[in-house]
């Protein structure tokens, strides 16, 4: 998906060592970086300028990497969108990511990209960048959202004032973009004129005189640092003696008798607030309407909850009965099971040989297993399920799911906005393990991988789970979920006592409830299609394949038997499902799917089924998943969450079973 | 007996008066029902006063009442706190000095800071306010750092 192909390496000279140095900018018209506050729309106007679509919705967060394309107005300049900040200094991995970018000195011109209706917040940040001495252009976007709310903004003024092109836009249509594209080829410099008391002014006339040349303005680095941002500091210390800066930002704060920091948001504040007292109007509109009335009933402290169910329905009616119910019965038995199969094997049978037969339309053929598996099990399920997210995503419920949610997740040592990375697991955990760099500490961002990977199921099995559970009964679909809930639980509650460090309590922004824009989930819905049918498919026929050659060479019987005591004797499944089980340590959702095809067999009784289904969703998402992991939390991290991860799923596995048996729920 | 008692503390007999150190009273050893008693016997008249602190039930009622009185916001220890404006007031912005500091950035990336104006919009389950046409949710842990003004009620929406 957009965002996971775009790379942290490329980011040269400056600040940063020789061996990140991949592609060196040597002009500023070569490269134009989209800067600015999360939820603002970069990514839109990224893609109305580059034509390449990156993925976009409505809550912060969305982009967690860098993604790069080519202008398409003017002389091929790249354009780098980065992901939304909260401000200076980085907090998130995400914000570090903008600030490395911005501080690594290569040519380029920054473009911030601020939101109309906030104009002041984003003049804040503006004045923050104009420090760092680059060519910049100010975008203020959702301008017609600006104007519906009475924000009258005097874009030639505020020009005027701030030395550097202004340009309303409003990127989901499409306006202002031409000039934007215009605009940035002749992007001036401008310094901002913040007027900083003078010890802070001594502080960085210090600095300057002792770090000489940095690649990038020493004064906008400086004043970056003594805001606090980290990624300033590593790039000023490789240029001054050890505790040079320690001892500079000690006489600072001690001739002005407060932390720097304060001094320095106060003064933009301030000079921000003049910007606006000059250029800004404000006529005053009677706020309210169905949306915004909505939004408030969603973080009501007791509508929330009916709201949230409401949604949850709507997804299971969506994705579960007309996705795993109709639409599966539909191909799997219409499509696939009475013609398109039928017809292969006999014309295969009747051209090729045995084992060229058997290996496309056998038992465990590339096609009659593989592809079937593929396109007539999963492909409709995740399709309803993106269409369903899409709309979710663009809605901007998702940020008040992490209000309704806070409660729940601080039993497990985090806050609400880890909700988002969670649901996000719902369609790719791969993904989800990305975003998780928008929590803000390492612990945090180490809970919720390994709840991830432990009991998030993606799109494509929750619809298998979904569609045969929910066949049985709702009991059977209730006792899965209460059990794999009951083991996120359990399992978060005490890895949060076992790992180091707080809690961080919840600060998020909530965006306005908006009515998705058709053709964006169509567009988000086709492009993770896209890379479902790329990713996917591939693995489901490797992974049959696989299959094949053990059954050719006699191993798949064997392995079968071997693992008996385990399936058969812990878990109280059939024999056959160990070969499930065996291509589920490649994907889980495929593995499901074997499980699937064994109940739509009479393979698998009520209990077996759900004894299946839980097993196999506690299993580790996919080796793609391990895979951005071991990139993400590092290789031991992995190591030891697979370690944990699937001896649990079997331990709870059987034990199900056990209770199920004793209970006699299982019947 | 006497554990949650500060070491070297000494209790003074509510019947006669003699004080004496509650970990060492040799009674309290024979006893049966010494273990995880909240009372220590007087060495000198036998009377039995509580001791501080040694009664769980009497430790979980006041961190029930602390907890209380956290979410009332009546613990704040200097002028009101966000965490007691009504949903529906304004609320001018004095102080942001006991929000932690990493939140406290995050606020005043946002625009919430001292001499500004916020909207209350919601107050439970967490504190919700527009400041600009931006809305911004925070844990009332956070709401009760941030020291306001005497709130007015009427509010835009």
């Amino acid at each position: 998906m957009a965002g996971c192909k775009g790379c942290l390496t490329f980011w040269a000279m400056g600040c940063h060592a020789a061996s990140d140095l991949v592609e060196p900018v040597s002009s500023p018209l070569d490269e134009i970086v989209l800067v600015g506050h999360s939820n603002v729309g970069k990514s839109v106007l990224f893609g109305r300028l580059t034509g390449r679509y990156v993925t976009v919705a409505n809550y912060p967060g969305t982009t967690v990497d860098v993604s790069r394309g080519t202008l398409r107005a003017a002389g091929g300049a790249v354009v780098v969108d980065t992901p939304g900040i909260v401000g200076f200094p980085a907090r998130s991995e995400d914000e570090r990511v903008v600030s490395r970018l911005l501080l690594d000195g290569g040519a380029r011109t920054v473009v911030q990209v601020g939101n109309a209706r906030g104009v002041r917040r984003t003049l804040d940040l503006t004045l923050q960048l104009l420090e760092l001495d680059v060519p910049f252009a100010l975008v203020l976007n959702m301008s017609d959202e600006a104007d519906a709310a009475g924000v009258r903004i005097d874009p030639e003024r505020l020009s005027e004032l701030l030395g550097v092109p202004v340009l309303p836009t409003v990127a989901t249509t499409g306006t202002g973009v031409d000039e934007l594209a215009a605009a940035v080829s002749a992007a001036p410099t401008a310094r901002a004129e913040v007027a900083y008391p003078a010890p802070v002014e001594r502080a960085i006339a210090t600095l300057m005189d002792a770090v000489g040349e940095l690649g990038v303005s020493v004064r906008g680095a400086g004043l970056l640092w003594l805001g606090g941002d980290e990624e300033a500091q590593l790039c000023l210390e490789r240029h001054v003696p050890a505790g040079f800066l320690t001892a500079l930002r000690a006489e600072a704060e001690q001739a002005l008798g407060e932390p720097v920091e304060a001094v320095l948001q106060r003064a933009r504040a301030s000079r921000a607030s003049e910007l606006v007292a000059e250029a800004v109007e404000q006529e005053d509109r009677p706020a309210g309407g169905t949306l915004e009335w909505l939004g408030r009933l969603s973080t009501h402290r007791v509508w929330g909850w009916p709201v949230l169910v409401a949604v949850l329905a709507g997804i299971y009616m969506f994705v579960g009965v007309l996705g795993a119910g109709w639409l599966v019965g539909v191909l799997e038995n219409s499509v696939f099971g009475r013609r398109v199969n039928p017809w292969l094997t006999t014309e295969v049978a009747r051209v090729l040989p045995r084992f060229a037969t058997d290996l496309l339309v056998g038992n465990y053929g590339l096609w009659t297993m593989g592809m079937t598996y593929a396109l007539a099990l999963i492909l409709p399920i995740v399709t309803t399920f993106f269409l369903a997210f899409s709309v979710l995503e663009d809605s901007g419920y998702l940020p008040r799911l992490a209000v309704v949610s806070n409660r729940v997740f601080n039993t497990l040592g985090l806050n609400g906005k880890a909700a988002l990375p969670m649901v996000l697991g719902l369609g790719c955990v791969t993904m989800a393990t990305l975003t998780t760099r928008i929590l803000e500490s390492r612990r945090e961002r180490l809970l919720v991988t390994l709840l991830l990977v432990l009991g998030i199921p993606c799109s494509a099995q929750l619809g298998v789970v979904l569609g045969m559970l929910g066949a049985i009964s709702l009991a059977a679909t209730l006792i899965w979920a209460g059990v794999v809930a009951a083991v996120v639980l359990t399992v978060g509650w005490l890895a949060a006592r076992v790992v180091p460090g707080e809690r961080s309590p919840l600060v998020i922004e909530l965006p306005p409830l908006r009515v998705p824009r058709p053709a964006n989930v169509a567009t988000k819905t086709l492009m993770r299609l896209e890379w479902y049918l790329r990713e996917v498919v591939p693995l489901f026929l490797l992974g049959t394949a696989f299959l094949f050659m053990l059954d050719e060479t006699g191993v798949l019987p064997a392995i079968i038997d071997g693992m008996r005591p385990l399936v058969t004797g812990w878990l109280g499944l059939p024999p056959a499902a160990s070969a499930a089980f065996l291509i589920g340590f490649l994907r889980r959702d495929f593995g499901a799917t074997g499980l699937f095809v064994l109940h739509a067999q009479g393979q698998l009784s009520a209990e077996q089924a759900v004894v299946a289904m839980v097993t196999i969703t506690l299993f580790i998402p996919c080796v793609a998943s391990i895979l951005i992991i071991v990139r993400e939390r590092g290789l031991r991290q992995a190591v030891a969450m697979t370690a944990i991860v699937f001896p649990l799923a079997f331990l709870v596995g059987g034990l199900l079973h056990r209770a199920l048996t004793v209970t006699g729920l299982g019947a | 007996m006497g554990e949650a008692l500060a070491a070297g503390a000494e209790l003074s007999c509510g019947l006669c008066g003699h004080r004496f150190d509650p970990r060492g009273t040799s009674a309290c050893a024979s006893c049966p029902l010494g273990k995880g008693c909240s009372l220590a016997c007087c060495p000198n008249c036998g009377y039995g006063a509580p001791v501080p602190g040694g009664s769980a039930v009497v430790r979980l009622a006041a961190r029930a009442a602390a907890a209380l009185r956290g979410r009332r916001g009546v613990s704040a220890p200097s002028g009101p706190t966000l965490a007691e404006a009504a949903a529906g007031s304004q609320a001018t912005i004095e102080t942001l000095e006991r929000v932690p500091a990493r939140q406290r950035e995050q606020l005043l990336a946002y625009g919430i800071a001292p001499g500004r104006v916020v909207d209350v919009l919601q107050t439970r389950p967490v504190t919700i306010v527009r400041i600009e046409h931006a809305e911004l949710a925070f844990e009332t842990a956070v709401s009760r750092g941030i020291g306001i003004a005497e709130p007015s009620e009427g509010g835009r929406q």
